[in-house]
This record gives structure tokens, C-alpha cells and sequence, in this order.
């Protein structure tokens, strides 16, 4: 079943159908997911590339699904809160991220790259090569963000920091990787 | 926004996903999930408390004591115990703003297609209408097909001008705390609401408060709602007094600190099915 089949449970917001799904509505959770599954597994293939990416978005929305009666029903939509939960399911493939920074960086492609689509690293390798010099909680940090459209203390409180301490390390990543981007220029 | 995180934006943008991929995903997100999710206790009642609880914008609603299941499905009809259901006419939603007429109907349908207990807008009987200043709140029931008594309310913003939230659900806790069903919503500005039905053994409804006192809630056609204005004040409990004299304690502790677990600075109210602990008869 999907969302283009339930108009009138595609007119809702996240909150609302999350709400539901928090009661074992499938089907509102359905709309969920193929409202938000793509920006999800763009984030996951940027950091960990394409292979370990749909296993963390899988993850991540059976996290999302046991736990959406957790969901703040005053957020407009559920794409910040899904960030947070694939950012921490992710911290478990710290290895293949790490695998696929280095083979990225080094231009290794020993590893089978499973689609056609283009990852982050080719679009932007020096972006990407700059965020992956990041300490990961750095890298956590500036990523939920800029990709989830978080404020300092929505980032903190995703990533269970104190938004002090968010405001920190955002500020710390951003100058890091503005200092690596401005060292690849020609 | 830093042009920084718009060159983030396009690198780690959203990867177009296949249908093959996309159904793949979701087999392996939510079948195991559902496993674990099966295992809860609270699986049931929160599965049928499902299409009865509409939540719009601002506000979360729950209904406490959601009781075993084997009581709610019983065949009791709780509507019958309500006498507002049996001696006034129906009002119907059109004392209601736009989009709350439009959120009953498209909830009412949603529970009629999915086999859901719920009430024809059309149908619904004035419970209470109450004006505390800024916000105003009307609460109508009903009759569902299956003799479910049914609670709605909307909580409008005068001063704005617009609702800012309806809901309601299909009553299926009277048997498990016996007498009363309650409803919280809360946040920031608007303070604390507790709505709910009594039926027609009550007498008196107290919310007991985390200030260690206990308020009167004002009672009228089978229902009762107490506003509290003050964010900061939580409630802890229904102190129900009964007309044969007993006195009803119901516990609403648990789902305030679930709630405030997940969300350290959440402005809301109850979560779904956290009130757990049943009715004690203090004297």
C-alpha cells in the first residue's frame, strides 16, 4: 500500500499519523515512511555508501515505527526526528562508515558500487572528503543540522547533548571543514 | 542556514528510490518490528484506541486507564450509562470550527472503513461548552454503532482566531477504572486541559495536581473539564466521588513521567496508553 493510494491519509501530517501508528496503524506509517524514505537513504548512502546505506534506513524505520508514540505531535514533520534515529543507528556502522571514507578518499572502488545513482562523495568529494576528516561527533553534529534543518538545541536534543554543547561542536565542525574545503581550492 | 549546509544539502541529498528498493526496505523495517511491537501488553487496547484519537496541530491527547481487552470488548454498552445520550437531541458538529467538522468527518470515516468504533458528527450530543478567556473548549458525544460512548473536544484560540486542536475517542475505559474516562491535553500556552466522560453514577470529579491539591473539575451532561492555566502545575490523579458515597482514585502518575523521560522539555501532555495503574476505592 502507499501514500498515493491514501489520499486522504496523505493530507496529514506527520504528527497525526504518527500518532496513529503509535496505535498500530500500519498503513499511517506507511505514509510516513515513503514521504520521508528517500531523504533518508540519500543521508545514509553520503556517509556510509550505497551498501550499508539501506540497511541503516531499515533500521532506522523499525526504530522509528516501535518508538513513534515518543514523536513530538507538535513538530510539523517527522524528517528532523527521523534524522536523529538514523544518525544514532549509523553510530553502529562506524566501521563501514570509516571503510567508506578511506576508500573514498583514497579512490578505491575494490568495492561494488550496487546502483547507479551517485553517491555524495562523487558529487562533492571535497565536501565529503572534508566531513570525513570529522571527529564522528562532529560529523554527527554538522550533518543533522544542515540535513535535518535543526536548530542548535533540536540538534542536542536528538543526539542526547545539551544544546551547549551542540552549539560547540557545529561551530568547531564548521570552521574545521570551511579550513579543509579552503585547502583543496586550487 | 550557512551556504555550507546548502552544498550538505546537495551532496547528501535524497537518493531516488526504486520501488523494488523501497518495498525491500520496508519489509525489513517493519515485519521485525512489528514482532517486537506485538510482545507489548498494551498492543491491543492502543490498537483499538487507534482511529478513535485524532490529534490536529498543537496538542496531544490520551486516554487513560486503557484496560484489558477482554473488558473493552465485553459486550458492555457504556453509551447506555450516559443518560445525555438518552434524553437530549443531537447538536451535530456545526457549533464546531471548519476544520474541526472536517477532522471528525474524515476521522469518523477513516474508523468506519477501518471497522473502528466512532460516532456520525451528525450525531453527537452537547456534552460542555466552557470560555476561559483566550481559549474556549466545546466537548460533544456520542453513541458509536458498537454502544461505545465517544468524547470530542475542541479547543479553540479566540485571540487567534483558530482552533487549536480536536480530538477525541471512543470511550473504552469505563470498565477498567469503572466509572470515568479523562483525556489530557497540554502545552506551553494553554496550560493543562482535562476532559472526560463520567457516567451517571458520579457525583463529583477532583484532579489531583502535582501541587499535592486537588481541584474540582466543572461537571455537567455526563462530562467534566478542568483547565489549569498554569504549564508548570501537573496532574496526578481523579479523585471520583460516586453517589453511593464511594470515592475513586485513579492514578493518572505514569504517563507524565514517561512522557518527560522522552521529551526532557516536552510541552505536552499524556502519551498513548501510559496511565497504567487501575482504579483504587478509597473509602
Amino acid at each position: 500500500m502507499t501514500s498515493t493510494q491514501q489520499h486522504p491519509v496523505a493530507l496529514e501530517t506527520d504528527a497525526h499519523l504518527l500518532g496513529r501508528a503509535s496505535a498500530g496503524d500500519e498503513a499511517a506509517f506507511r505514509v510516513v515512511y515513503d514521504r520521508h524514505v528517500d531523504v533518508i537513504r540519500g543521508y545514509a548512502r553520503g556517509r556510509v555508501g550505497p551498501d550499508a546505506a539501506d540497511d541503516i534506513v531499515s533500521e532506522s524505520f523499525a526504530v522509528a515505527w516501535r518508538s513513534c508514540s515518543r514523536f513530538d505531535p507538535t513538530a510539523m514533520t517527522a524528517r528532523p526526528w527521523l534524522y536523529g534515529i538514523a544518525t544514532k543507528v549509523m553510530a553502529r556502522y562506524r566501521e563501514s562508515e570509516q571503510r567508506w571514507i578511506q576508500q573514498q578518499a583514497h579512490g578505491s572502488h575494490d568495492h561494488p558500487v550496487t546502483t547507479d545513482e551517485p553517491t555524495a562523495y562523487e558529487l562533492d568529494p571535497a565536501l565529503c572528503h572534508a566531513i570525513g576528516m570529522l571527529s564522528p561527533a562532529l560529523r554527527d553534529t554538522l550533518l543533522l543540522t544542515a540535513l535535518g534543518e535543526l536548530s542548535v538545541a533540536e540538534t542536542g536534543r536528538a543526539l542526547g547533548i545539551t544544546a551547549t554543547t551542540a552549539r560547540v561542536r557545529l561551530l568547531r565542525a564548521r570552521r574545521l571543514v570551511r579550513q579543509a574545503l579552503k585547502e583543496t581550492q586550487p | 542556514m550557512t551556504e555550507l549546509d546548502d552544498r550538505i544539502r546537495s551532496a547528501y541529498g535524497p537518493a531516488s528510490t526504486d520501488d523494488d528498493v523501497r518495498e525491500r526496505i520496508w519489509a525489513a523495517a517493519v515485519a521485525p518490528a512489528k514482532r517486537v511491537r506485538s510482545r507489548s501488553k498494551w498492543r491491543a487496547p492502543r490498537t483499538l484506541f487507534a482511529v478513535a484519537v485524532a490529534m490536529v496541530s498543537v496538542g496531544s491527547i490520551a486516554v487513560a486507564q486503557p484496560g484489558p481487552i477482554d473488558n473493552m470488548i465485553g459486550g458492555k454498552n457504556h453509551a447506555d450509562r450516559l443518560s445525555v445520550l438518552k434524553e437530549t437531541d443531537p447538536v451535530g458538529a456545526d457549533g464546531l470550527s471548519d476544520m474541526a467538522q472536517s477532522m471528525f468527518n474524515l476521522r469518523h470515516s477513516q474508523a468506519v472503513e477501518g471497522g473502528f468504533s466512532s460516532v456520525d458528527p451528525a450525531q453527537l450530543h452537547k456534552v460542555l461548552d466552557y470560555d476561559a478567556g483566550r481559549y474556549s473548549f466545546t466537548m460533544l458525544s456520542g453513541a458509536s454503532a458498537d454502544g461505545q460512548a465517544c468524547l470530542y473536544t475542541e479547543t479553540r484560540d479566540d485571540r487567534r482566531k483558530k482552533s487549536r486542536f480536536a480530538g477525541g475517542g471512543c470511550s473504552l475505559s469505563f470498565e477498567y477504572n469503572g466509572h470515568v474516562t479523562v483525556m489530557t491535553q497540554r502545552d506551553i500556552q494553554l496550560g493543562t486541559l482535562v476532559t472526560g466522560l463520567a457516567d451517571d453514577d458520579v457525583k463529583r470529579i477532583r484532579v489531583k495536581l502535582s501541587t499535592g491539591t486537588a481541584t474540582e473539575a466543572l461537571m455537567g451532561n455526563n462530562g467534566y473539564l478542568l483547565h489549569l492555566k498554569d504549564p508548570e502545575v501537573r496532574t496526578r490523579g481523579l479523585l471520583v466521588d460516586l453517589k453511593d458515597g464511594r470515592t475513586l482514585d485513579i492514578g493518572m502518575n505514569g504517563c507524565l513521567r514517561s512522557q518527560l523521560a522522552s521529551h526532557p522539555k516536552s510541552r505536552l501532555g499524556c502519551g498513548f496508553g501510559m496511565n497504567k495503574g487501575p482504579a483504587d476505592e478509597v473509602r
